[in-house]
């Protein structure tokens, strides 16, 4: 499988007023063609920074260093406002979390769901009309014709998300990320939600980046996963490692947060004490250390070192060191 | 939006009614005026008599009601009190074009000069051509207009002797009022479009547009633009209406022929049917303008269709 996306060494802070917040500290990670991946962390862990920043949608005062960011064999730290543009909704669709306020109010279904199309595609109205109809179709809109003349606050927040993915999908991209594309809706929604992203993905061979803070929600979809905290990456690798052999504290944190698939109903859910590093004054360590369990005075000092366990799973975590403790998982 | 339409126009229909109604109770419950024999010393009692009787002023005040009523339905304002041979529709049908004239030219003046300059105030947050913006902006509303006329009028009429002090007689007369009658406005719009577009450019869907490949212009102009705009579409009614009926200082010092000398002046002149004339004919278009800007922001924001 040929990468499609490659992303070594990226750094983004942000000046504000009292310092500079480093969301994101050094991550490399990559996309195969047609792969689909999930990025999982908690709130403000820096997965959002980190999609925004390879798509260049950050503002202004955003200090985005890396060494590379390689999509489909290009260099991106290298393109000119223009030529990113160019890529942005046609080869790569992003679909953002909150439904509700990603479509503008003022502009109906058509107008917003034909805007890439006339754009990237030049095409006509008539001809963006009936891909439009195509689009609202394949994400399994009822009544297409109807609902392209509708504002998006006519619409549920279920089918304002469809929306959202028929346009993110309208000119066939070669990657689409979805930024927490469940999380703002309801639970019958969610599932819904994620069958046409998983349908979209065995249909059109196109690489997903699936960002969420619940691995639930990613468990069926995704062959590879990433797990970030405090703007680095501290395990990755195929769904089945994660699942089933993981090996860094906060992994586990985060899988015994989520219902067992297959569990019994009445299971209790351990959710992790502590709160996120403030990301003005990260840690020099390793930034779960202060919540983690298994802490030991290194943790405190050093950043962990990636430790690569197989040819997908890797972890950052100073557990791994031959001398260090041997703990074992509990569940 | 029929129905909207409908039920902003019942209102306006109710609001001038009680105008009417108040404005005639209370033009009556005044004491004196330019027929009560205590005021009007040298002119016999018997002529004053008459003289009011020759307006209806002798029946009872219910009936003097009605019959303004059936006036008005008819489109007749009645005869001024001071100028005996003129009528309140007279005076109106005259003048009134000339302060709209010169008030339709400061509206656009105000809304091409404010939005742009809004815009890019926003656009340029905290740079040098903000900063200026919002000087202007705090001078603009917090200075009385009479004040910034006449130190326009004395800079570029006396001193500079650029332009004409007085009269509407060249393109060239307009730019002082006009000047002076925007000032205010493009101060409000100015900050008004400023700020509301700083918050529609943090909104997710200019965040959608771009992440859509849209060009930046139509980020800023499309997406953006229109969502600010529509403080700026409530603000028209109140700004139209203001200005087309002319400005008492602006018209008094320029001497433009407006309608706005005209009402003042009436005013101590106590011409009671020429102050109730132009205050319900000022009151009609208030009306009519704001329903005018409110069925143009349902146009632009379907979602006012809903919670009205
Ligand atoms: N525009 C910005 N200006 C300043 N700080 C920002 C900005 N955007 C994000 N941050 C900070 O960067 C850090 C990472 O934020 P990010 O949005 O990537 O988190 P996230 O993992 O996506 O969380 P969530 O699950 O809440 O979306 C946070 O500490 C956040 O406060
Ligand atoms: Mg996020």
């Amino acid at each position: 499988m040929n990468n499609l996306l490659e992303v070594k060494n990226l750094n983004t802070s942000f000046k504000i007023g009292v310092g500079t917040v480093q969301a994101v500290r050094g991550i490399s990670f990559h996309v195969g063609e047609g792969e689909s991946v999930g990025i999982v962390g908690e709130s403000g862990s820096g997965k959002s920074v980190t999609m925004l920043s390879v798509m260049g949608l950050l503002p202004d005062y955003a200090d985005i260093r890396a060494d590379s960011i390689l999509f489909a064999g290009r260099e991106m730290t290298q393109m000119t406002p223009k030529q990113l543009r160019a890529m942005h909704g046609s080869e790569i669709g992003m679909i953002f979390q909150d439904p509700m306020t990603s479509l503008n109010p003022l502009f109906n279904v058509e107008n917003q769901l034909t805007e890439p199309l006339r754009i990237h595609m030049k095409m006509g109205k008539t001809e963006a009309r009936q891909r439009a109809l195509e689009l609202l179709k394949q994400v399994e809109i009822p009544n297409p014709e109807a609902r392209l003349k509708q504002y998006p606050h006519e619409l549920s927040g279920g089918l304002r998300q469809r929306v959202m993915i028929a346009i993110a999908i309208a000119c066939g991209p070669k990657m689409v990320i979805a930024d927490e594309p469940t999380t703002a809706l309801d639970v019958t929604i969610q599932s819904q939600i994620l069958e046409l992203l998983e349908h979209l993905k065995n249909t059109t061979k196109t690489s997903i980046i699936m960002i969420t803070h619940d691995l639930g929600v990613i468990a069926s979809m995704c062959s590879r996963i990433i797990v970030m905290y405090g703007g680095i990456i501290c395990e990755e690798g195929s769904a089945r490692e994660i699942f089933y052999e993981p090996k860094h504290p906060y992994t586990w944190g985060l899988l015994n947060s989520i219902p067992k698939i297959n569990g019994n109903p009445d299971e209790k859910l351990i959710p992790i004490n502590g709160t996120p590093p403030d990301m003005l004054m990260p840690p020099k360590g390793c930034p779960f250390a202060p919540r983690c369990r298994y802490c030991m005075p290194v943790c405190r000092e050093y950043m962990a070192p990636r430790t690569q366990l197989g040819e997908t799973h890797a972890v950052a975590c100073h557990l791994m060191h031959p001398k260090a403790p041997k703990v074992e998982r509990e569940v | 939006m029929l129905k909207y339409i409908m039920k902003r126009l019942l209102a306006g229909v109710l609001t001038i009614f009680v105008l009417i109604t108040i404005s005639f109770f209370m033009m009556h419950a005044m004491p004196g005026g330019p027929f009560s024999p205590d005021e009007q010393k040298n002119v016999p009692p018997e002529v004053l008599e008459r003289i009011a009787a020759s307006y209806g002023l002798d029946r009872p005040v219910g009936e003097q009601y009605l019959n303004y009523w059936k006036n008005l339905l008819r489109g007749d304002l009645g005869i001024s009190y001071k100028k005996q041979d003129t009528s309140v529709n007279s005076i109106i049908d005259i003048h009134f074009p000339v302060s709209a004239r010169v008030g339709a030219v400061a509206v656009v003046v105000a809304l091409l000069i404010g939005i742009p300059m809004g815009v890019l105030a926003a656009l340029y947050r905290g740079k040098a051509m903000d900063m200026a913006a919002m000087v202007f902006c705090t001078i603009g509303i917090s200075v009385p207009v009479f004040i910034i006329s006449l130190l326009l009028l004395y800079l570029f009429a006396g001193v500079l002797q650029w332009l004409p002090s007085f009269g509407l007689t060249s393109w060239r007369h307009y730019i002082l009022p006009v000047a002076c009658l925007a000032f205010n406005p493009i101060a409000y719009i100015t900050r008004q479009t400023r700020s509301s577009m700083l918050e529609a450019l943090e909104q997710d869907y200019v965040r959608t547009a771009r992440a859509k490949g849209v060009m930046e212009l139509w980020v800023v102009g499309k997406h953006a633009l229109k969502n600010a705009l529509t403080p700026v579409i409530t603000y028209l009614g109140p700004l139209v209406a203001g200005l087309l009926t002319g400005s008492f200082v602006v018209e008094r010092l320029f001497s433009v022929p407006g309608v706005g000398r005209y009402f003042v002046q009436s005013v101590s002149d106590r011409d009671y049917t020429m102050i109730m004339g132009i205050v319900i004919f000022f009151g009609i278009f208030v009306v009519v303008c704001n329903l005018i800007s409110d069925i143009l922001l349902a146009i632009v924001d379907p979602r006012v269709k809903l919670n009205s």
